[in-house]
């Protein structure tokens, strides 16, 4: 094999398969449509690849495509009238801190869970969310299809959002908020597991609380 | 007014991550995170719920070689010049284990049945379903049922993204369709083509047999033959198609066989039926070969229902009522007598 001076079609393929499923969960994110997420995924590599001689092939060329993702989307975003600061801010700093803890990988055990859940979804519900997710539609169409209101279908919708909350809860990270420490913090940390519905006291010294909203745990120490 | 703030919130969340939030209602919803860290943690533990449902949705429906070769099309990325280049190369150069393993590739592909290659080229991810154990129950993405017979086997695109959703079927199966007034779903078995649109129906076809069947339930449904799509035969429910494949013909009539679903529900309902049409319904039900031994008293009738019996038990009531005799040699149950010509 001919050594090159840049990413050749062999490496480009290989690089692409590993990293096509990644990119379009990046752009989902931020343009929240599966489609169109798809084809900026795919213009992407197009950029990616028509300017690949100019790629330093000893950095990570997976950095350098996600950058183009993420502007294409941006981009995108602009274009369609849905651009909002503020949001995207908030979206960005829930994204680095989930990416901090660790992205979701999809495990059987979650697979099954997800399925699990949507056969326990009220049947309009799950009608409502499939319509959604599997076939794309938008909430108007879906209140037309059903012969229902835009407002139902917010309804439902939510409601379907709210059960997948709670029966994927056990599979979300928690976010620990040490507002005090001291160093019985560490052996804390190391020999906790608690679900995320009660309320522990573990002794005169230390007590924390976890919140309704079940990801965080404030934990006083030392008070 | 905390939980009612609290839902509206919640509604507003779903609609940014669905994409149908409003400039308006982004600026509401960003207020609002902002305002308490409780709001803050809402919010996030709602997107990571959504993270998980799109990865698992992502997972699902990304097909990378289809992804791939839309790529490559569009780069100009010539995959044909690789396959001449190893034409070219063929007789000069030694064998590599990539070239053979490529040929070997191409050779094993033309051996495939055909509607296996199609689904290769179009890239679609399909799901194959073999009901090689027994009876098996199958949800297919549009949460339509389909139970299958044993033997019988489906195949399924893993998600319903075109005009129709289209099924390839053989063996005998049972389907409740569910309802989707813009994607007509298709069942193909071998040459035949049943089309529906929210409806329950039998169908028992193989791509060996000559002969393919289908019996309405409620609903609507169309057979063709899949090079005739234009002559269609509408059944109401109650009504079967006899589909002939030597002669290319479908018939229409009502059916009149209160048993075509007794290997599911286990019921068998004999009413003055005769002895031959129990016999074929026994072999139908249970899997097996009945054998009249004396043509003649394939006559004789019986009236009987029996209810998730065994198929011993309901051999022997067919022994004593008719006066024959029954014998079972492996998988052949053989009925022998004079039943009911005896003087």
């Amino acid at each position: 094999m001919e050594t090159s001076e840049f990413l050749d079609k062999h490496a480009f393929k290989l690089l692409f398969k590993r990293e096509f499923g990644n990119m379009c969960f990046l752009a989902q994110r931020y343009v929240q449509d599966a489609e169109e997420a798809r084809e900026i995924v795919q213009d992407a590599f197009l950029a990616l690849w028509e300017k690949r001689i100019t790629i330093d092939p000893s950095k990570n060329p997976g950095a350098y495509l996600a950058t183009i993702v993420r502007n294409k989307s941006l981009n995108w975003i602009r274009d369609h009238g849905k651009f909002h600061q503020q949001m995207l801010n908030i979206e960005q700093t829930r994204i680095e801190k989930a990416s901090a803890q660790g992205d979701p990988l999809i495990t059987s055990e979650i697979s099954h869970r997800i399925e699990t859940a949507l056969a326990e979804l009220p049947e309009k519900c799950r009608e409502v969310f499939l319509l959604n997710r599997h076939d794309q539609m938008k909430y108007q169409e879906i209140a037309d299809h059903l012969n229902i209101s835009v407002k139902t279908v917010e309804t439902q919708m939510s409601k379907a959002l709210q059960h997948f909350r709670q029966r994927l809860s056990e599979f979300m990270p928690v976010i620990f908020i040490f507002l005090y420490s001291c160093h019985i913090a560490s052996l804390l940390t190391t020999s906790l597991t608690f679900s995320l519905f009660h309320h522990f006291t573990i002794s005169p010294f230390h007590h924390f609380t976890i919140s309704p909203s079940d990801i965080r745990v404030i934990i006083h120490f030392c008070v | 007014m905390e939980t009612h703030e609290a839902s509206y919130y919640d509604l507003l969340i779903t609609k940014y991550y669905s994409g149908e939030a409003s400039l308006a209602e982004q600026d509401e919803l960003t207020g609002w995170i902002e305002r308490d860290q409780e709001h803050r943690s809402r919010f996030e533990a709602m997107g990571k719920t959504h993270d998980l449902l799109m990865k698992q949705d992502l997972e699902q429906t990304i097909d990378l070689d289809e992804e791939w070769q839309h790529f490559s099309k569009k780069a100009g990325i010539a995959e044909e010049s690789e396959k001449r280049l190893i034409r070219l190369l063929w007789p000069e150069k030694l064998f590599t284990l990539s070239h053979v393993a490529r040929l070997a590739a191409a050779i094993i592909l033309l051996l495939i049945p055909t509607y296996l290659i199609i689904s290769f080229l179009s890239g679609t991810k399909y799901q194959t379903v073999v009901a090689s154990q027994g009876i098996r129950e199958v949800t297919l993405p549009d949460g339509s049922v389909v139970i299958l017979n044993k033997g019988a086997s489906i195949q399924y695109p893993v998600k319903f993204n075109k005009k129709e959703r289209e099924i390839l079927a053989n063996g005998e199966m049972h389907f409740s369709v569910a309802h989707q007034a813009h994607r007509v779903f298709v069942v193909s078995a071998g040459d035949v083509k049943v089309s529906v649109l929210g409806t329950a129906f039998f169908l028992q076809a193989s791509e060996q047999g000559t002969e393919a069947r289908v019996v309405l339930e409620k609903g609507k449904v169309a057979v063709s033959f899949n090079d005739q799509p234009t002559r269609q035969t509408i059944l109401s429910p109650g009504e079967e198609a006899i589909i002939s494949r030597t002669g290319k013909t479908i018939t229409r009539q009502i059916n009149d066989d209160p048993n075509y679903m007794a290997w599911q529900t286990g019921l068998i309902i004999f009413d003055n039926t005769s002895l031959d049409v129990v016999a074929k319904t026994l072999a139908f039900a249970y899997g097996k070969e009945v054998v009249i031994a004396n043509p003649a008293i394939a006559v004789c009738s019986i009236t009987a229902s029996f209810d998730n019996q065994t198929l011993e038990s309901i051999l022997k009531v067919i022994e004593t009522t008719l006066d024959v005799k029954v014998s079972t040699t492996g998988e052949k149950i053989i009925i022998s007598g004079e039943g009911c010509l005896k003087q």
